[in-house]
């Protein structure tokens, strides 16, 4: 049946389909198409650069907003970005009563806030807030991929790049406005709902103070001074996705980190105040307390995206307790080292390793108030300064006694941040509502094996191995707890 | 100093911070990323929707590597929705089909063969089956997403050359309704108007139509209407749209028939019509009028559940618009009784004079890209230009134009799609052709659909995933180029014909519909008419000598270069003078296309819905579109990360807060909806958006169509996917 003839035509075919033609056939008109400017959103960008005291500002008419979300798709292609990656995000609002009936489509991007918290709680510095302009930028050569944004920023806004290992965010495309053009979702909104506005700083922040929130659902304003202004938002209305519940991020690399940092300094202070009691320092167990502390750093190293700029870390200790959190881990370390240095060379006087010891104590507690400080600084109920100060020194307090000749008393510390997980997991606290009920649902399993090898550690206690790790354990189901647990500020989502 | 010591380590330059430069644009783009910056452009118009959008492709060694709107099309303006945006993105998906593939025992694995034995294969089944059971046992299902040319060759290959009766569109699911409404009302399938009527309207009525997420470009063309319009969405739902309007008209569902009736009485008992227009450019009113006289306002209301208030506010503002402009979508076309309603609405432009003038008309927004090439093209419910099997004159014209013998010519439509269907029960129906459309996931009552596709001796799909839902099914799969793989035209909701370009390199030994048609017909032997089919222009070249003296008629265009910068609407009869408008609307002299050129009055009984609920299914399931991010099965717009990211991850059914709280269903839970034909476990959206005792859910996701209702208009043979009964179970945990 299939003669020559068709076999010919079969092999013209699949060769015509490989042809691209439509530059040949069609270029004459388009060549000589005059050029059409993307010119007629001059009226949705500002006619002239912010002044002193000003800075750019998206501003969002909700109701111009036909919830088309050209605006995320436009970002992902006019600016470059990887296949899933945009810098606008999407959300709906729906009536939060039965009687009203609302939908409002809330489109988002970075809110280049007058005090952003990304900017201040970068350890590298990879943020800037333009001076001309209020953008916030982020230096992406600069960025060590740290992600400590992601938790900084109450908005969702940075985005963590895997194939890069970096964080990417907005630019409010300011290259684009210096040159007259409007940014990416400006230039594709078909309702003209985006626009650029030129805002006074102040009046964000005067704004922000009386504890107005973007949109329902959004922290308050205060936390980080946002200068999106969303217009026409209807009242009486709550984000669709607001009762979903989703277990957050496990930052697994971190969840090890903060349990054997804070283990390694209880092991390291322990050994030195039991070589002031008992005279004489215990060689070995102040290197178990440095080999613990120190595959904690490592794996703070592992979870960065670019590790080898990790040294850049010190560069933001000015705002940044995660930069402070590095420097004092770092002299901490140094310290460690030090001290066990001494402990191996015989001829050195105790008295003289007992006073260079006594900075193990003001060091290690120092470093690990920091990791309190870096989580709480987010500003998230769940990571308070009382709980996570209750959770981390509970936790080098526990792992030092174990290791110390007072290992009974251990007890006292680990009931302590058990009762914490308890209270939170009994629904103690009303605000912490979403992670009480991951911690009974979605994440049961690990409350379960949190609490259960918490009650071995101290049912063991008079064997010390075998107690301290039944503590790892339990601590490090506790820190997952502590990242999964916890609920993301986030603007409404689909 | 030290601040001067650490800014000398921040690095504000760097390889990462290179890739994403824009560079300044050329052929009047704005700035662009480096990495995709083109060396020349071209357009072409959107393959998703019908809004015909012309997207400006970026070319790099001729190919294409990005795309923005085209701002210098009338239809877009620069703008389009997301699906647009994303256009190229669902054709590098890793599931495209990139050889033929058989499937030689059922449930079996696929195994590639190369296009000439799959040519082989497809003959030797098709012409064996046909011996067995006559030729009408083997029916073809098409699409409103190919290229006009595809589907032209496609009716002409499978109808005039392979002698199969019986052969429908994907377009049965979205326009049948508005086909037939217009043909018997205006004597034409003529959508009449254009898109400057949504700017030119003081009143504009969107009747079953949710514009902004099934159409943002077109409600884009709403917001540039100058006179700060009434905008009234008819609608039981508060859609995206409707929460636009400044009167939404939430009725009950199906009662729109009756309230269309009721409006049209009280505009005569207040003596707001146009009687003048209706004298001179219409026909049946007096009968017409005396039959609405039984929908007094107590009837009317009590059927469409509406206050009073507002049911005399509507009336009114529609009755005293100087320009009134009716829209409708598939809230009208996909219901039981369908034409009439589309026809009620034809009536209340026709009784008011809004009809011929900027800003009037009662229009149809069509779903699919090329629904309306489908409609006039596609040789299935009429022969192409929207001639008649019936007449005598149109088979020897259409014999003549393509050189075939007129015996090959069918004296009646075949089947519809569901006749289709119901001839794969009896056993009249053995093989069937699939060409771009997923019936196993679109088609009304799923599961009786899939055993069915289980039934047949023979099940071809062409399509170019091989990973549809009907794919799943398939015996025989052909590997099809997709949009911007292939060249050919599309014509839009207001009647423009517009250009599609070849401006990707087809995956694999992928090939454009148009090619498979063509070796499957020379491999079918002694076809000897389809040479003159050499190539897409070459067919756009008949079309048009097949659409002269039709209302349709286009013969003015040249050829595909003259539409390349704008497309151009039918009519467009040669001889012209080239000079003509962009924007033109139909019916400007009151002449309609009926043989005494007036539109007709058109009317019946309303009668129930097939399915109401009851105590065991106290629901009505109304479905629709999701989100403006999602196209009808997902197919292509699922393979795009970034229209994932815009769209809702699983599927769900909003139910109202008081069902809710009847029911104890929260929000974000799992519940079982069930109707008398099958159940799916989705997630639930408590909303007040949705009335008492309706829940709503997307098309979108494959598990809505277990639920719907096998029921059709009996004109339009459309199915009625917006209304059935469920019932809905929490889900426990297991």
């Amino acid at each position: 049946m299939i003669n020559e003839s068709v076999r010919t035509l079969i092999d013209e075919l699949l060769e015509d389909q490989q042809q691209l033609t439509a530059v040949e056939r069609f270029s004459k008109f388009h060549d000589e198409a005059p050029a059409v400017t993307p010119g007629t959103y001059r009226d949705l960008i500002p006619l002239g650069a912010p002044k002193e005291g000003e800075q750019y500002a998206f501003e969002v008419d909700l109701d111009a907003c036909s919830g088309c979300k050209a605006c995320v798709v436009a970002c992902h292609s006019l600016n470059g970005l990887d296949e899933s990656e945009s810098w606008r995000d999407i959300g709906t609002l729906i009536g939060e009563k039965a009687e009203a009936q609302v939908h409002q489509t809330v489109t988002t991007a970075c809110h280049h806030c007058a005090d952003p918290a990304c900017l201040n709680g970068c350890p590298t510095r990879a943020y800037e807030k333009d001076k001309d302009t209020g953008v916030v930028r982020h230096l992406d050569d600069q960025c060590i991929g740290c992600r400590y944004c992601e938790l900084k920023c109450p908005y969702g806004v940075p985005k963590y790049n895997e194939r890069l290992g970096i964080v990417r965010k907005c630019d409010m495309c300011h290259g684009r406005i210096a040159q007259g053009e409007a940014p990416a979702c400006v230039q594709a909104c078909p309702n003209e709902a985006i626009k650029i506005r030129v805002v006074k700083t102040a009046a964000l922040h005067e704004v922000s103070r009386i504890g107005v929130s973007l949109v329902p659902g959004a922290v308050s304003n205060g936390i980080t001074v946002p200068s999106t202004n969303y217009l026409n938002l209807s009242k009486n209305s709550k984000a669709i996705d607001s009762e979903s519940i989703e277990p957050a991020h496990s930052h697994l690399p971190l969840v090890w980190m903060l349990v054997f940092t804070q283990a390694g300094v209880g092991v390291m202070i322990f050994s030195w105040l039991a070589g002031l009691t008992q005279s004489s320092f215990s060689l070995s167990t102040a290197i178990v307390g440095g080999l613990l502390f120190f595959s904690g750093l490592v794996g703070s190293v592992l979870h960065l995206g670019q590790p080898l700029k990790a040294w850049k870390a010190f560069l933001g200790w000015r705002t940044s307790w995660l930069s402070r959190e590095i420097i004092c881990f770092g002299a901490f370390g140094g310290l460690s080292f030090v001290f066990i240095f001494l402990l191996m060379l015989k001829p050195v006087p105790p008295h003289f390793i007992g006073a260079i010891g006594a900075l193990l104590p003001v060091l290690g507690s120092l470093a690990v108030w920091t990791s309190v400080r870096v989580y709480s600084d987010t500003r998230r109920p769940f990571w308070s300064v009382g709980k996570n100060s209750l959770r981390f020194g509970c936790a080098m307090l526990a792992f030092g006694l174990i290791a110390s000749p007072w290992s009974g008393l251990a007890a006292i510390p680990i009931t302590a941040a058990l009762l914490l997980d308890l209270a939170i997991a009994k629904g103690a606290f009303p605000e912490l509502d979403t992670s009480t009920r991951l911690m009974n649902g979605q994440l049961r399993v690990g409350y379960l094996v949190r609490v259960l090898t918490a009650v071995f550690a101290m049912v063991a206690l008079g064997f010390p191995v075998v107690s301290f790790v039944s503590l790892l354990v339990s601590e490090l189901a506790a820190r997952y707890l502590f990242f999964r647990a916890v609920e993301e500020p986030s603007m409404p989502g689909v | 100093m030290l601040s001067n010591i650490e800014e000398r380590f921040r690095s504000h330059q760097g390889p990462l911070t290179e890739s994403l430069v824009r560079s300044p644009g050329k052929f009047g783009l704005g700035q662009v990323p480096v990495n995709v910056s083109p060396d020349a452009t071209t357009s072409s118009v959107c393959g998703y929707c019908s809004t015909g959008c012309s997207l400006k492709i970026h070319l790099k060694d001729g190919q294409a590597v990005n795309l923005t709107p085209d701002p210098g099309y009338p239809v877009n303006r620069g703008m389009a929705c997301p699906k647009g945006w994303e256009a190229l993105t669902p054709l590098a998906a890793t599931d495209r089909a990139l050889q033929p593939q058989i499937r030689e025992t059922r449930g079996g694995d696929l195994k590639p063969l190369d296009w000439t034995g799959a040519a082989q294969h497809f003959c030797e089944r098709i012409q064996s089956i046909q011996e067995a059971h006559g030729k009408d046992s083997v029916a073809f299902l098409s699409t409103g997403q190919i290229c006009t040319e595809e589907m032209a060759l496609l009716g002409a290959l499978a109808k005039f050359g392979m002698g199969m009766t019986h052969g429908d569109g994907n377009t049965r699911q979205c326009m049948a309704t508005a086909v037939r409404a217009y043909k018997e009302s205006f004597g034409f399938d003529a959508p009449p108007y254009t898109y400057a009527d949504f700017e030119e309207s003081d009143v504009i009525v969107l009747i079953g139509s949710n514009l902004c997420v099934a159409h943002p470009i077109m409600w884009q063309r709403v917001l540039n209407n100058p006179n700060s319009p009434e905008i009234i969405v008819v609608d039981p739902r508060m859609t995206e749209t409707a929460m636009q309007a400044t009167q939404h008209v939430p009725l009950r569902p199906k009662s729109d028939l009756a309230l269309f009736y009721g409006i049209a009485n009280r505009l005569i008992q207040k003596g707001m019509i146009d009687q003048d227009y209706i004298d001179r450019h219409t026909s049946k009113f007096e009968a017409f009028a005396a039959f609405v006289g039984q929908f007094d306002l107590e009837k009317t209301l009590e059927v469409s559940g509406l206050p009073a208030d507002d049911f005399e506010r509507l009336v009114d503002k529609i009755g005293m618009g100087q320009r009134v402009s009716f829209w409708w979508t598939m809230g009208v076309n996909q219901g039981h009784e369908a034409t009439r309603t589309a026809q009620a609405i034809i009536n209340l432009a026709l009784m008011t004079g809004n009809m011929g003038r900027p800003g009037t008309g009662a229009n149809s927004i069509t779903g699919q890209c090329n629904a309306m090439g489908s409609r006039l093209f596609s040789n299935t419910t009429c022969l192409p230009a929207g001639r008649a099997y019936s007449n005598e004159a149109d088979r020897q014209y259409v014999a003549e134009t393509l050189g075939i013998d007129e015996s090959c010519i069918q004296t009646e439509p075949g089947w519809a799609y569901d006749q289709i269907i119901d001839g794969i029960e009896s056993g009249k129906i053995k093989a069937l052709w699939v060409i771009a459309t997923n019936g196993a996931h679109s088609w009304i009552d799923q599961n009786r659909f899939r055993r069915l596709m289980g039934k047949l001796d023979f099940l071809v799909v062409q399509d170019i995933y091989s990973s549809t839902d009907t794919a799943e099914y398939a015996d025989l799969i052909l590997p099809a180029a997709g949009w911007g793989e292939k060249e050919g035209t599309f014509i839009n909701s207001e009647r423009r014909i517009g250009l599609n370009k070849k401006v990707r390199y087809a995956p694999g030994e992928a090939l454009s519909d148009y090619s498979i048609f063509r070796l499957l017909g020379a491999a079918w032997g002694g076809l000897d008419w389809l040479e003159r089919w050499h190539s897409p222009e070459a067919a756009f070249q008949m079309l048009k000598k097949l659409s002269i003296g039709q209302p349709c008629d286009f013969s003015g265009i040249t050829d595909y270069s003259m539409i390349d910068e704008s497309g151009i609407q039918w009519p467009f009869p040669s001889p012209n003078d080239g000079d003509f408008d962009q924007e033109r609307r139909l019916f400007e002299d009151g002449a309609f296309y009926t043989s005494d050129q007036r539109a007709k009055f058109v009317w019946d009984l309303p009668v129930p819905p097939p399915e109401t609920v009851s105590a065991r299914f106290p629901l009505e399931l109304i479905t629709g579109r999701g989100s403006s991010g999602q196209w009808h099965t997902q197919t292509r717009t699922g393979k795009s990360e970034i229209l994932n990211k815009i769209n809702p991850k699983t599927n769900y059914v909003e139910v109202n807060p008081a069902d809710a709280l009847e029911m104890d269903l929260q929000s974000e839970e799992l519940v079982e909806v069930m109707s008398r034909r099958g159940k799916c476990v989705v997630r639930c959206v408590v909303t007040p958006n949705v009335s008492r005792g309706q829940v709503f859910m997307p098309m979108h996701f494959v598990e809505t169509n277990r639920l719907t209702l096998g029921a059709f208009d009996p004109h339009s043979r459309q199915p009625s996917y917006k209304h059935c009964a469920v019932r809905i179970r929490k889900q426990v945990e297991k």
